[in-house]
């Protein structure tokens, strides 16, 4: 039988976990939920005509993870000032102020990763729920995301419950 | 009769009302802020299915194939038979019945599926990348090797297709560490002889 490969279209990236990799896929008339592990790939479906809502909870993962980007950031700064102020003497020949550079990069990496975090929008857990009851989404994980996935998908949902009804 | 609405993290029930049109609500117990989006199957869920379901058929109707007292509602879209309400299983915008379900290799219902390419592409790759996995060299690289060419045919992932560029890759990998553990074994005879 021949498989609907290229009715498939991908709605998230692939998110990474412990256990492997999921990314949120739109069918003809279902959502396919991905994981990916070592190979094996495992496919979890919603089909439309069953969706009842979509939930997402707002999570502080945008929060916690600035936190830990920006306190990275600033030791890494706090090295870098440090490393530049003992070699501010003779800064051309001393290895220390290359140490200082190295470092200064490294922070505006995380300032960058922060940024970029802040720009991503708020996390997300989604859940959705079926006659079977409510399920977590492994994906989409930023509240931007779902919106814009729930724009997308919501009139498919609707014309299908239609429909069926 | 609709289903509830209930703040996943405290499961307290919400008003329906207040979260219609996609706008945000926050939980009164938990203060969790969720962005709701309802569907009409969430007014109006489907009917329950039991065994009770189906009307009785009257003398010279049609009847279920696998209830003769039951009235035919649906024909299954494989093998034809008349089924009555709690035999007729939509799936897919079809109508089947519970055989021909149960027996079908509809991809609609395959949950699980090895990607035989990325599989040989780990075993080509992985421990090239791992270089501390040389002694494995020799069942590794034979290994992805054979997995590539051997389930070449074998469909791959569902919304990817085939991924024959990942079996090429095991291929490749697979071939670097045969190579690899000739030249070693080869350079190792080659230092005994010359003492």
């Amino acid at each position: 039988m021949a498989e609907p490969t290229s009715n498939f279209q991908r709605l998230t990236r692939n998110r990474f976990g412990l256990a492997g990799t999921g990314a949120l896929w739109l069918g003809p008339d279902h959502l396919l939920l991905v994981s990916n592990s070592g190979g094996v790939e495992r496919y979890r479906r919603w089909f439309f005509k069953d969706i009842q809502l979509l939930v997402a909870r707002r999570t502080a993962r945008r929060l916690i993870l600035n936190l830990i980007g920006g306190s990275f950031g600033a030791l890494l700064a706090l090295g870098a000032l440090a490393s530049f102020a003992s070699a501010k003497t003779d800064p051309a020949d001393s290895p220390v102020f290359y140490v200082g550079i190295v470092l200064a990069s490294f922070a505006g990496v995380c300032l960058g990763l922060c940024i970029a975090n802040s720009i991503f929008g708020p996390g997300c857990i989604v859940h959705v729920l079926t006659p079977m009851g409510a399920e977590p989404l492994a994906a989409p994980r930023r509240l931007n995301v779902f919106n814009r996935i729930a724009a997308r998908i919501g009139p498919l949902i609707e014309a299908a419950q239609r429909k069926a009804g | 009769m609709t289903a509830t609405l209930s703040c996943p993290r405290c499961h307290l029930a919400l008003d329906p009302a207040a979260a219609s049109g996609g706008a945000e609500v926050a939980c009164a117990a938990c203060r969790a802020v969720l962005t709701v989006r309802l569907f009409p199957a969430f007014e109006t869920p489907p009917e329950a299915v039991s065994a009770a379901s189906g009307e009785r058929a009257l003398e010279g109707e049609a009847v279920c194939f696998f209830h003769a007292d039951k009235r035919a509602a649906a024909t299954c879209e494989r093998c034809g038979r008349f089924l009555c309400a709690l035999c007729d299983v939509p799936f897919a915008g079809k109508h089947l019945c519970p055989s021909c379900l149960d027996a079908s290799k509809l991809p609609d219902l395959i949950n699980r599926r090895v990607v035989w390419g990325q599989v040989a592409a780990l075993f080509g790759m992985l421990p090239l990348a791992l270089c501390f996995l040389w002694p494995f060299y020799f069942i590794t690289g034979p290994c992805a090797i054979f997995l590539a060419l051997w389930k070449w045919k074998e469909p791959g992932s569902l919304v990817h297709g085939p991924r024959h560029g990942l079996a090429i890759l095991g291929v490749i990998g697979g071939v670097l560490q045969v190579a690899t553990m000739i030249g070693l074994v080869w350079g190792l005879i080659f230092s005994i002889r010359n003492g």
